[in-house]
């Protein structure tokens, strides 16, 4: 005889549609009414120094284990607040609450000032005052340094030119070295047809939007994709808080200064100096290879702004000994935000930190 | 039985069908070409105009937008060679402090060597 239907079971599936339409009405009406911007970055933190518009942040934290200190250091291209974006969804507060001593050096909005900023600008003084800075602070002889993005090349550039930067160990997230592997992002911007010159603005930058589209091109149909998930999640209260704080950070992108633009596209992009061997910071040749401080690469198997091939040959390239790598079922930005992040790559990444701490003590 | 919606599913199987084509669009070499080939029409239709809007200006001694933007690039220039300098200063004044610190500890360290006194805490 066929079992019959549970009508406590089909009376709690009707209960639950109610309930989740009210939520996504109510839902709805805020996200339609409410314009203030989400509160992001909001873990207390200190301006400990600063230059131009970048700014060394210090971050408040409770728990001290006494190890070195961390000091983050994000991309030219988006804000670096989706390191901290929201209580509860912040790559900060576990490194806090992990007993971390956390740094961020944040490169604040580039306006006319920093269009001839240079790559080396960056990797030979803007992180080298940072690292001093967080030595006096910290009393540490040495940091750990933490690179996302294009800001793990700019921390890679710093290493291999400075072989001797007082670092403890350095991690890179997400971080490409083969730019001929980037595919569409670099595909149209390496393009003979595109002419730098044609898309620098006025104050001699490449424009916040310009990067926006560049980044929107790579899957067009994400945004509407975006909110076909939005409409289907309506109901959880969660998921649109998680939605309004990521949607808030994609759009927020910063003009790219127009030198160090310019020396992306020659010398990382068409000349491919990482893995070709030919890097010219500040007039000297640098090699990935003159690094040899403890070493981790973290990349995600599914990140379309940094593809695989784009990040695997980091791992050789480094001449560290102590060199490790960790490849993540993630994409780009689900390295540190996110639950594979809170259930993964942040747990991992701190695991490596203190072990380091640990054999150094 | 699935949960997903059927609009859902209808969605993601045109979204399949869609964004590869999209995409290809978005990255083929026509693209890029007809996109580079608009905006360089539109600076160089720009250019003419703020050139031809300088004359204007000029002829009554005043600064024209060509003016001030290449005023601005300088000034830019300028900070960043006044950033660099702070930040080779304040090099320069680490390296001081430290050198005067390691002098002061080997100095230490050797009233420390003599018997009898107090030892240094690392």
């Amino acid at each position: 005889m066929p079992a019959l239907p549970n009508p406590s079971g089909a009376l709690d599936r009707v209960r639950r549609e109610i309930d989740r339409n009210v939520r996504r009405a109510r839902n709805g009406i805020k996200l339609a009414a409410d314009t203030t911007p989400p509160a992001l970055g909001q873990s207390p933190k200190d301006v400990v120094w600063r230059s131009g518009r970048s700014e060394l942040w210090h971050y408040r934290g409770t728990k001290n284990s006494g190890g070195p200190p961390l000091l983050l250091v994000f991309s030219l291209v988006s804000r670096s607040y989706i390191c901290d974006l929201t209580p509860g969804n912040s790559f900060v507060e576990r490194l806090l609450d992990a007993g971390f001593d956390v740094y961020l050096l944040d490169w604040g909005v580039p306006d006319e000032r920093d269009a001839n900023n240079r790559l080396e600008d960056y990797a030979d003084d803007y992180i080298p005052a940072a690292i001093r800075r967080v030595q006096q602070l910290s009393g540490a002889r040495r940091v750990d340094l933490l690179g996302y993005c294009f800001g793990g090349v700019l921390t890679l550039l710093h290493a291999a030119h400075h072989p001797h930067s007082p670092l403890h160990s350095l991690t890179v997230m997400a971080t490409p070295v083969d730019f001929q592997q980037m595919g569409p992002l670099v595909e149209v911007a390496g393009s003979d047809a595109v002419d730098l010159d044609t898309i620098l603005d006025d104050n001699g930058n490449v424009p916040a939007g310009i990067i926006r589209q560049l980044f929107r091109s790579l899957t067009p149909t994400y945004e509407i994709t975006q909110y076909v998930n939005l409409w289907e999640r309506l109901w959880s209260d969660e998921y649109v808080a998680a939605y309004r704080a990521i949607t808030a950070w994609s759009a927020d992108h910063i003009p790219f200064p127009g030198a160090a633009a310019r020396q992306t596209l020659e010398m990382l992009l068409k000349e491919n100096a990482m893995v070709t061997d030919r890097l010219m910071v500040g007039g000297d040749r640098v090699s990935l290879s003159n690094i040899t401080v403890p070493f981790l690469t973290v990349r995600a198997n599914r990140d379309h702004i940094v593809p695989r091939p784009a990040s695997a040959p980091l791992i050789d390239l480094v001449g560290s000994a102590d060199k490790n790598e960790l490849c993540l079922d993630a994409g780009h930005m689900g390295l540190i935000v996110g639950k594979t992040a809170h259930k993964t790559t942040i747990p991992t990444i701190i695991d490596f930190l203190q072990k380091r701490s640990e054999v150094s003590a | 039985m699935s949960d997903t919606h059927p609009l859902r599913r209808a969605y993601d199987a045109a979204e399949r069908e869609v964004a590869p084509r999209v995409e290809a669009l978005l990255h083929s070499d026509e693209f890029t070409t007809t996109t580079t080939w608009i905006a360089k029409a539109r600076k160089r239709i720009g250019g003419g105009i703020a050139a031809g809007g300088a004359q204007i200006w000029h002829l009554v001694n005043l600064p024209a937008g060509t003016d001030i933007k290449r005023l601005r690039s300088q000034l830019g220039s300028l900070d960043r060679e006044v950033r660099k300098l702070g930040l080779q200063l304040e090099h320069l004044q680490h390296e001081q402090s430290e050198g005067g610190d390691n002098h002061a500890s080997t100095a230490e360290s050797e009233r420390s060597a003599r018997p009898g006194a107090p030892r240094d805490r690392p």
